[in-house]
């Protein structure tokens, strides 16, 4: 493995793998900070760009800007509460009220060191296990799928811990209408109600732009607040000193320790991707933080903010596992990338990465020092970007919108997303003066799609044994962790048992 | 927000009665897809809709009981009845903030609705020189160079590094879309 990892170093330190690298990886920054755009879109437009290349250069560039944009997407979730991508959607729980706090910096800080971290443990993850934890993705059926989903849907008292039913309420309102559409199984429509556009059912960042950037735009016209944070950071970061903040290290060890690795598993299953890491990552990092940090969670903590980034990254590398092991696409992105292999003329499947080792490995590495780039630019990152504090509140009003305009109607190029974008961000922003959250409803719009399709062949397979979730060991114990996380907290935060246990 | 407030129960109320009849609705139009199987064992289309919207009926119930055994029905109902015209103004600030939440709203509208036939470039021009100028930035010159220019620079960024079809417009629009794009 040595060997090859030195033929990767060799391959991408030539000048033009070293170009097409940093090209990638600003790329990637750039679309991943600008609302609307994300990884996908960007590895999606440029594959035609690929063809001219040769096949390891082009894989390498389409890695690299997947992860850049991942990283980015942050970015814009801490500033202006826009995630610039759905693996940043729980980013914005911490990172944004970071901002509005006059701590912007520090939270683009954290973020991107605890991407970069997550990332580098990733890909090392990468390196070191990918054929047999493709492997053991492979052992895990639909039964194993749904309980993980269903511990994700568990996860809703945490978010939603100031209100529970409004948060549930949100949520199944988003696994309502991730079923909107085509039936996932028998392909017919339902609850399109004879519109062709509805079809396809509800566009994921037409409905995130409207739900976060219109509803966020439109609540600080009504308060007269601010985006961005025009306060200078509390937790001031000092200037001319571009060394990483290897402090956070000691300061988030166990998120960092944890939420990598769990990341990464996550991103190894096929269909989780990035944005289910990031949900079960800020779970996970509230639930190991003290107490005294968890209580605040969603309250502006910078353990909020690394631990969603830590494992959106580490998945986003981890979903990379079963792409080179099996050919099966981890998430969206990866799904695109197999389409570039497959224009290139190469061959995904169990046998790719011994047919493959020279590419492979130089993807391998090209992650490693996109992760290693980041951690080491962290500072640079920070100072570029906390620039944007600059600009007057009515022309980032602005912009936010005819961005979100451009990157809802980017998505199929039609008018109607653009619709759907507007009356999701104008409901949105009045439902939110009434304590209704709205990431909940993100998350069951990203959930809702994997949930269906894994019951119901689930139940398929069984024979429609309903026994099957619980005779399934990895199964009965996703089903028993949701049932502890979503029923604990909610009998710990009962008023009746506080009472008794203070009594006591 | 407080929930003891009687004025924030109101508009808690009221989404929660849209949301429990919405779903109510839902759920009787699911017996259609009862038929969309693929097998003996598949549930069907219509089990995973029904089992959230039953969810959804169950929280929304339970939201409903919970604020009216907290205010009570008839004060529910007579605050309803005396502030009809106040319930989608939330909490009230000041009129300046209102008008510019609201004519940004409108704004938005009048926007999406001329993207299509007007085409990217004017639409955008007119509606950032309106929102900034509703927003009490600058002088009309000053606000106009920023709409111009910075249109311009994302439809250069958008189309031409990044690909991406902006609309160009419909008929003479068109013709005038095309040639500046063709200029780009």
């Amino acid at each position: 493995m040595i060997e090859q990892l030195v033929v990767g170093f060799d391959t991408i330190f030539t000048p033009t793998n070293l170009i097409i690298f940093s090209l990638g990886l600003t790329l990637g920054l750039l679309t991943g900070a600008i609302p609307g755009l994300n990884g996908t879109m960007t590895v999606v437009l440029l594959i035609p760009l690929t063809y001219s290349l040769n096949s390891t250069t082009a894989i390498l560039l389409l890695s690299v800007i997947y992860v850049g944009s991942v990283y980015a997407g942050s970015i814009s979730a801490i500033m202006f509460r826009v995630p610039g991508a759905p693996e940043a959607i729980m980013t914005t729980l911490d990172g944004y009220p970071m901002n509005q706090q006059g701590r912007m910096e520090e939270a683009i800080s954290i973020a991107v060191f605890s991407s970069a971290v997550g990332g580098t443990v990733g890909v090392l993850i990468l390196i070191g296990f990918s054929p047999p934890l493709a492997e053991w993705s492979r052992t895990l059926s639909d039964p194993e799928y749904f309980s993980l989903i269903i511990v994700g849907l568990a996860l809703v008292t945490t978010i939603g811990a100031n209100n529970i039913i409004k948060s549930a309420i949100t949520m199944f309102i988003g696994l309502f209408l991730a079923t909107v559409g085509l039936d996932p199984l028998a392909g017919s429509p339902r609850y399109s109600f004879g519109e062709n556009l509805l079809l396809n059912g509800v566009e994921l960042i037409p409905m995130i732009l409207g739900l976060f950037a219109i509803s966020e735009v439109l609540k600080q016209l009504y308060s007269g607040g601010q985006m961005v944070s025009d306060v200078q950071d509390v937790g001031k970061i000092r200037r001319r000193n571009l060394l990483p903040p290897f402090r956070y290290f000691s300061r988030f060890k166990r998120i960092l320790g944890f939420n990598s690795i769990a990341g990464t598993l996550i991103g190894i299953l096929p269909g989780a991707g990035a944005t289910t890491g990031a949900l079960f990552g800020y779970t996970f990092g509230q639930r190991i933080s003290p107490k005294h940090i968890r209580e605040r969670f969603g309250t502006g903590v910078p353990e909020g903010v690394a631990a969603p980034e830590t494992a959106n990254n580490a998945a986003a590398s981890g979903a990379f596992v079963p792409l080179f092991a099996l050919g099966i696409p981890g998430s969206g992105t990866t799904a695109v990338i197999l389409a570039a292999f497959v224009l290139h003329g190469l061959t995904p499947g169990p046998s790719f990465i011994s047919d493959n080792e020279s590419l492979v490995y130089t993807v391998f590495v090209a992650l490693l020092l996109a992760n290693l780039s980041l951690l080491l630019f962290n500072q640079l990152v920070v100072e570029i970007f906390s620039k944007i504090r600059d600009v007057p509140q009515e022309l980032l009003f602005t912009l936010i919108i005819v961005f979100s305009v451009i990157g809802a109607f980017s998505t199929r190029n039609i008018t109607f997303d653009l619709w759907v974008m507007l009356v999701a961000g104008v409901l949105a922003f009045y439902i939110q003066q009434h304590d209704y959250p709205v990431a909940p409803l993100i998350i069951g719009l990203v959930l809702g799609p994997i949930a269906e399709p894994s019951l119901r062949r689930g139940l398929i397979k069984s024979s429609g044994d309903i026994a099957v979730f619980i005779n399934r060991p990895i199964s009965l114990i996703l089903l028993t962790a949701a049932v502890l996380l979503f029923f604990v907290p909610l009998i710990l935060d009962n008023k009746f048992i506080k009472d008794y246990m203070r009594g006591s | 927000m407080s929930e003891d407030n009687i004025e924030n129960v109101v508009p808690d109320f009221i989404i929660t009665t849209i949301i429990l009849l919405m779903s109510l609705g839902l759920f009787v139009i699911a017996f259609n897809y009862t038929s969309l199987r693929t097998g003996s064992s598949d549930p069907g289309g219509a089990v995973w809709p029904q089992l959230i919207l039953i969810v959804i009926i169950v929280l929304t119930v339970s939201n409903l009981g919970r604020m009216t055994y907290k205010q009570g029905l008839s004060k529910i109902i007579g605050t309803i009845v005396r502030n009809m015209q106040d319930l989608f103004l939330g909490t009230y600030i000041d009129n300046k903030k209102i008008r510019q939440t609201y004519s940004t709203v409108g704004f938005m509208i009048a926007y999406l609705l001329i993207l299509n036939p007007v085409g990217f470039l004017p639409s955008t021009v007119v509606y950032m020189l309106f929102q900034v100028s509703a927003l009490g930035y600058g002088s009309l010159l000053k606000n106009f160079v920023f709409s111009t220019g910075s249109t311009m620079l994302i439809f250069i960024l958008f189309k031409n590094f990044m690909n991406i079809s902006l609309p160009l417009g419909t008929g003479p629009f068109r013709v005038i879309g095309v040639f500046v794009d063709g200029l780009i």
